[in-house]
């Protein structure tokens, strides 16, 4: 049995495409284009199609991987091929690797995730503002508590030992909007949405109680005093993982 | 490729946005210059629901593959897309172009049940089109319909410009091809609905006028004087030339998303030979056709070359009675083994046969099995034709226990005519005597828990069915029916029933006349949508909507029609004949059976069309 490993992009309307929906598409083109995956046994056999972890519904990523185990070697040009003529538009196949046996899963050595913040600013002072705002924020002594979602539940946590870079290279976009680069604490131990950091450091800079803060908290920022930051999220793309080292996973 | 219609910071807020953007596997995008008609094929409800129909994929597909023609599909956006739409002014759109669709040249509604008669108005109205046919002008969409529930043509008589009465396969090539000569001669709208309307199947309503009688009761119906040249006073349905033959594509669209029904489907065989007195499939989709188990195969096959799906459903309204099922399953096999793929078998009768079936395509995932004896004693069964006897359910429940089911499901009916509180305690009683066998069966050993349920639906009499004419119960004498079962049946067995508000309208909507329409708009204009869902029927907006015009709801559903009486479907003719309907009926009253037409014709007039196993069999009309 031999296991490749690949890497892709999910872009424009295939951010729409739940890890669900994936599995289903992943094993389904599989079957048309002939790609010999081994199946389980047992009652109701299914496809060995391994993905990296989920992405939040309407992200776009330069960074999913996928591990098919196939039952035997295959031409990577020719695996390559096959997934980049019969995937959904949107998904792109970047790049193919043969597993070593006993390869662990991506997520093994995942500690950071770097994504690129796509925010909107209400006015010009709240832009000039931002990079230093939350460099302040970010460097002080205290944490920086938000209501983050866990297994155990939606509690408040301090999120500032989970953020590695934030907004420190703000640029604008041709449209009008910014973006930077953050990078947050990701991998099977800790993981911190773009969002979730994005309003806890909102609310801080702000000065909102995270726990009275509701889902639009930033949004607006219509109602609020005139020397607070007005700033919103509009998308985040994920750029790849990071080892604890910081160096960028395959 | 096209960009979305919805923006994305929309699409974000609302559930399941992949119901919205497209991009399916085989779905087809032609460029400007490929086609001249532009048309679109619309489903009343979510994407999910639509997309589980194999006639709407079908048809999609058949338009498709006509020559300058380019058919897009159309849904119904789930009210939370809707409000932001309407606040924001957007229309309703395709899913493949991702345009508005007021455009179009064509837009052809598939109508599968008569809840959904205030989607299609709503869609129309989201589209930019004035709901009303009468006020659309030039500029506008041909708006037409098909599928089983538009063979009663009148309820939405008002909103549509035209009816495709029979086989879409047979039909829709020769409208688009109408179509498409009378736009290239520049014709006016009407001239153009006068060149379809000499289609055989076509009916064009507002080619008719209705009448009524001193009590406000259906008279009757007649092609208007200045359009007796090309309106038939009675609309003979149309059905395909060959079913052997008709159209199978090679391609189906998957969709992106999970949908209710995800899999290939496979038609086996067309009509059904039983003559379940309630069924309206079972009369309308007469004769019965079946299809070879080469093509069959070698369709599936090609299918799934396409498509990659895991499963190969047949489908009929009735697996068992497909005469070379054993030589399809092993067909299918050969080449669905390999590739792992599973063959479902719904609707089966169980029996040695079938069990022997089952275990060969391995579906033998012991959870849920089904039964539908309909009815709970012999004699309602019979009343109703439906050919089940007590001994055969309690064999098959016995084989299927032993060999280790553990969860069965019974179908029943309720509020059929002629029943009485014994039948509803027969229910109770059946379904005991199912878990007596399973006792039995594990008798003295350590057994799982059997999962029994008895699933009550309230009877909807239809058109075309013999009890066409019958009354329907009203809510308050469903729910105490529903209470009889549950108040006998053993705790051990679980019990489902369904809203008796939707069953009575759904009574009324399907078995009404042309006054309905201003019903349908009135709720609809009231914010009626989505009535098919439990959580958006308004009952109260309904009976106010009857009101309004006039109209008591109890005259369409509850009242026990003449049986010599004009009904507003007599102007359809589906093959099977009035007279035959009425035999029918009389025959329920007296509890006499009828028998399976491969057995015995009973001369229900559809052998007229010479086509499937009607074909040389002697005419009996049993009296």
């Amino acid at each position: 049995m031999d296991k490749y490993r690949i890497r892709f992009s999910k872009d424009g309307r295939a951010k729409f495409l739940s890890h669900l929906d994936l599995l289903r598409i992943f094993s389904r083109l599989a079957r048309r284009e002939d790609i010999d995956l081994v199946y389980s046994s047992g009652f109701n056999p299914h496809a060995e199609i391994v993905f990296s972890a989920p992405l939040p519904l309407g992200m776009t990523s330069d960074a999913e991987y996928v591990d098919l185990l196939l039952n035997g070697p295959a031409d990577e040009n020719e695996l390559m091929e096959k997934l980049s003529r019969s995937l959904p538009e949107g998904i792109t196949p970047l790049k193919i690797r043969h597993l070593e046996q006993g390869e662990p899963n991506v997520m093994k050595n995942v500690d950071f995730c770097a994504y690129d913040i796509c925010v909107g600013f209400e006015d010009a002072r709240s832009c000039n503002i931002f990079p230093e705002a939350v460099e302040r924020c970010l460097s002080g002594n205290g944490p920086v508590f938000t209501m983050k979602k866990s297994k155990s539940g939606t509690k408040l946590t301090d999120i500032r030992p989970l953020i590695r870079e934030f907004g420190q290279d703000l640029r604008a976009s041709e449209d009008g909007s910014y973006q930077f680069r953050a990078v947050l604490a990701a991998g099977n131990e800790n993981n911190l949405r773009p969002e979730t950091a994005f309003r806890g450091i909102m609310d801080n800079i702000n000065g909102i109680d995270p726990a009275e803060a509701d889902d639009g908290g930033n949004d607006g920022g219509e109602e609020r005093a005139e020397n607070l930051l007005s700033c919103k999220i509009l998308s985040a793309r994920k750029i790849g993982y990071l080892d604890r080292d910081m160096k960028e996973l395959w | 490729m096209s960009k979305l219609y919805i923006p994305d910071e929309i699409l974000l807020k609302v559930e399941k946005p992949g119901r919205y953007i497209g991009g399916e596997l085989n779905s087809v995008v032609k460029a400007p210059g490929e086609y001249d008609v532009h048309m679109a094929m619309c489903f009343a409800d979510v994407y999910e629901i639509g997309m589980s129909h194999l006639g709407f994929k079908l048809l999609y597909h058949l338009l498709n593959d006509q020559e300058r023609v380019w058919c897009e599909r159309v849904f119904a956006p789930w009210p939370d897309l809707e409000d932001v739409m309407r606040e924001k002014g957007y229309k309703l759109f395709s899913v493949e172009s991702q345009s508005e669709v007021d455009r179009l040249d064509m837009l052809a509604f598939s109508l599968q049940y008569e809840m959904s008669y205030t989607n299609v108005v709503n869609m129309i109205d989201l589209a930019g089109l004035p709901v009303r046919a009468v006020d659309r002008g030039e500029d506008c969409p041909l708006i037409f319909c098909g599928g089983p529930s538009a063979n009663n043509t009148e309820p939405m008589a008002d909103f549509f410009d035209f009816y495709n009465l029979g086989e879409g396969e047979e039909m829709l090539p020769e409208i688009v091809e109408t179509y498409r000569q009378c736009k290239a001669g520049g014709m006016k709208k009407t001239d153009i609905l006068r060149e379809i309307s000499r289609i055989s199947g076509v009916y064009v309503p507002a080619f008719y006028e209705t009448f009524y009688d001193d009590e406000g009761r259906y008279a009757g119906i007649r092609p208007k004087e200045e359009f007796k040249d090309v309106a038939a006073p009675v609309i003979r349905k149309r059905v395909v030339s060959s079913f052997e033959n008709s159209y199978l594509p090679e391609k189906m669209v998957v969709p992106n998303i999970e949908v209710v029904h995800d899999r290939i489907m496979l038609e086996i065989f067309r009509g059904c030979t039983r003559g379940c007195r309630f069924c309206q499939a079972g009369f309308i989709y007469r004769p019965v056709r079946e299809r070879s188990p080469e093509r069959l195969a070698q369709a599936a096959e090609k299918l799934l070359k396409s498509t990659g799906y895991e499963e190969i459903s047949m489908l009929s309204l009735s697996t068992s009675d497909y005469s070379k099922l054993g030589e399809l399953t092993d067909r299918l096999l050969e080449f669905t083994v390999p590739e792992r793929v599973s063959i479902a078998l719904p609707s089966l009768r169980l029996d040695s046969f079938s069990f022997e079936l089952m275990e060969k395509v391995s579906a033998v995932r012991k959870s849920g099995l089904t039964f539908a004896p309909e009815a709970g004693t012999q004699r309602l069964r019979d009343i109703i034709n439906k050919g089940v006897k007590e001994e055969d359910l309690l064999r098959s429940c016995r084989m299927a226990f032993e060999g280790g089911w553990s969860t069965v499901k019974l179908y029943f009916m309720l509020g059929l005519p002629y029943e009485t509180d014994e039948d509803l305690i027969g229910i109770a009683e059946l379904a005991h005597k199912v878990l007596g066998v399973y006792d039995s069966v594990h008798a003295g050993r350590k057994a799982r828990r059997p999962s029994i349920t008895v699933s009550v639906s309230t009877f909807v009499p239809k058109p075309f069915t013999p009890f066409q004419w019958a009354p329907q119960i009203p809510v308050p004498e469903i729910i105490r029916r529903q209470n009889v079962i549950k108040q006998h049946l053993s705790k051990r067995v679980n019990f489902s029933w369904h809203d008796p508000e939707t069953s009575v309208l759904e009574g009324a909507i399907s078995r009404g006349d042309r006054r309905i329409g201003s019903v349908i708009y009135d709720v609809w204009k009231a914010g009626g949508r989505f009535d098919a869902w439990d959580e958006y029927l308004n009952y109260d907006r309904w009976m106010k909507a009857f009101e309004k015009n006039g109209l008591h709801a109890q005259d369409f559903n509850m009242r026990e029609r003449d049986i010599d009486e004009a009904l507003p479907w007599d102007h359809v003719n589906v093959g099977v004949t009035k007279k035959f309907l009425q035999r029918e009926l009389s025959r329920a009253k007296q509890g006499i059976v009828t028998p399976n037409c491969a057995e015995k014709c009973s001369g229900c007039g559809v052998q007229s069309y010479g086509r499937g196993i009607c074909v040389g069999q002697i005419q009996d009309p049993v009296q």
